[in-house]
């Protein structure tokens, strides 16, 4: 599958570096509920990334060791 | 095999950097590395399978205890995966909890074979 690899790893990364630099930034300019609201994007998008893997996986697993 | 060693060496160490700003994304990025690695593997497991279908030809064992063995071992690779996942996480109790389904889970499937074993011990009595 495309995108699975060391670069999805690169991906989660970025994006964490990203929520914890804007959640930094909206917290000290007093906004804490939009760094909450920041850091539950930066969750979604992380898991809208790694689920369909985990399920891939775990379908080829079920066909290999026929579950 | 190289693949496999920088993803997990890139993982850690972009885990362990995340882990002071912002905590799960150390759990997210083991779980991807994870996952990444067990997508590896199975190209491997599906090799081994291949050639141990060969071996079934030559050894007369009956396919039903085949396809137990497999999803026992089946079984305990995902328990292990899902339970590390959640002992990365901090969550022993719901390692332990995942761990304890999957044994009950082989204890299930062994069953039936022992019993087997056991008709045919009466038999031959």
């Amino acid at each position: 599958m495309a995108g699975l690899g060391i670069d999805l790893i690169f991906r989660i990364a970025a994006v964490g570096i990203l929520v914890s630099v804007i959640g930094q930034v909206l917290k000290y300019s007093g906004k804490d509920e939009h760094a909450f609201l920041v850091s539950l994007a930066g969750l979604l998008l992380v898991l809208f990334w790694i689920v369909p893997y985990i399920s891939d996986l775990f379908d080829t697993i079920r066909r290999l060791f026929a579950i | 095999m190289f693949q496999v060693a920088i993803t997990a060496i890139a993982a850690a160490l972009l885990a362990v950097q995340l882990k002071q700003a912002k905590p799960e994304y150390g759990v997210y990025i083991g779980l991807a590395a994870g996952v990444v690695i067990l997508w590896f593997t199975t190209d491997q497991i599906g090799q081994v399978l291949s050639s141990i279908e060969l071996l079934e030809q030559y050894v007369q064992i009956d396919a039903v205890y085949w396809s137990v063995l497999l999803k026992i071992t089946g079984i305990t690779y995902l328990s292990e995966f899902a339970g590390n996942i959640c002992r990365d996480a901090g969550y022993q109790a719901l390692a332990g909890q995942v761990e304890l389904f999957a044994k009950i889970l082989i204890m299930a499937l062994g069953i039936p074979v022992v019993l087997a074993l056991l008709e045919t011990i009466e038999s031959l009595m």
